[in-house]
């Protein structure tokens, strides 16, 4: 039926209701095309012709801007009201990230505080032994001997040198 | 004297998009444009006028919204409509959740094709008493009983006055598959409303 490639761009012209009444003339005329499917589709037109074109409110513009206007308004409420929700919600969690701060910090220092306490012992553990108890029978005198003044010490030994 | 030249519609969705005091005005001027084909597209899917002309004010609050997505080098009426046809299949669907105002709902076998069905054209020849709104009532309800592209299709094409290839982007299919498409939801129509199209039974000058 469709011979002539020009057959189904006047047909999509048909369907879409645009079809001039020369091209509808045209197609009666043409022998590729079936006269009654053709008569077929004109009337199934005329029939979706009758149906009432769609009234529009005059106010729709008007109503879609208002609609708009407010969902803009409660869009901002809305980010008000979660700004401080959010706000709240993550109170606790910063809360715990100041705990776990501090409690590092804690541990720091302790660790820092431990460490040099075992230098310490280790340096004591290492330090030259002390003197046994023996060492200790004369302390007193010399103590003694060391808590006396100079000059004595060397007339003394000037004494003890002297022929 | 008002500027002859028309302002693109994708000059005004670039205002749109932008923003700012013109926003508004690009806005009211796309309504005033394309309200009417939008809500022929809308009517032609939902029974209901007044709940067509809800869902007409919510496709265009969706383009106000959807508008930092729009990208030039597309068809705006392309991009419209895709926004009108997902907006009416969400309502579809919500009503096919609910069955008791539900007009729509898919067969539970047959995806494609409607669940409640009208009867099948009279065999009876239509009585001169047919009135002109029984005939519309039943032109209306025989498109809207149609599965939804091929109903989608048929009414972008004559309500929209879409091209194919723009009917195509819309549905996500190929041109070819449009044209079939449209082609189908024709003959089903045909079928229908048989006993209106026998030459001489009807005529509507």
């Amino acid at each position: 039926m469709h011979s002539d490639p020009q057959i189904p761009d006047w047909m999509e012209r048909i369907h879409s209701g645009k079809a001039t009444p020369g091209e509808v003339d045209r197609l009666r005329r043409h022998p590729g095309v079936d006269p009654s499917q053709l008569e077929e589709e004109l009337r199934l037109n005329r029939l979706l012709e009758t149906l009432p074109p769609v009234s529009v409110p005059s106010n729709l513009a008007s109503r879609v801007l208002d609609a708009i206007h407010l969902e803009a308004q409660q869009t901002r409420r809305r980010h008000r009201r979660d700004g401080w929700l959010s706000w709240i919600a993550w109170r606790p969690a910063w809360a715990s990230v100041a705990v776990a701060c501090l409690a590092l910090v804690g541990w720091r220092i302790q660790s820092t505080h431990r460490t040099t306490l075992a230098r310490s012992v280790l340096i004591v553990s290492e330090a030259t032994a002390v003197p046994g108890m023996e060492a200790l029978v004369d302390f007193e005198a010399i103590q003694w001997l060391e808590s006396r003044p100079e000059p004595g010490d060397l007339e003394l030994m000037a004494a003890l040198s002297s022929p | 004297m008002p500027d002859p030249t028309p302002i693109p519609d994708t000059e005004l969705m670039r205002r749109l998009k932008g923003g700012g005091a013109d926003a508004e005005e690009a806005l009211r001027e796309l309504i005033t444009r394309w309200q009417k084909p939008v809500m022929g597209f809308i009517q032609r899917s939902l029974p209901d006028p007044a709940e067509a002309e809800d869902l007409t004010q919510g496709v265009f609050i969706q383009l106000w919204k959807a508008s930092g997505r729009y990208q030039p080098t597309a068809r705006f009426s392309t991009f419209l409509f895709t926004l009108a046809r997902n907006l009416t299949l969400n309502e579809i669907r919500r009503r096919a959740r609910h069955p008791s105002d539900s007009m729509d709902a898919p067969h539970p076998e047959f995806e494609d094709h409607p669940l409640r069905q009208i009867p099948g054209p009279r065999t009876e020849e239509p009585t001169e008493e047919t009135t002109r709104s029984e005939l519309e009532s039943l032109i209306e309800t025989a498109l809207r009983d149609l599965p939804e592209k091929q109903r989608t299709a048929i009414v972008l094409c004559r309500e929209g006055e879409l091209s194919y290839e723009e009917i195509a982007d819309i549905l996500g299919t190929s041109l070819q598959a449009t044209k079939s498409l449209i082609h189908r939801g024709r003959e089903v129509l045909k079928a229908r409303l048989k006993p209106y199209l026998r030459s001489g039974t009807w005529d509507p000058s």
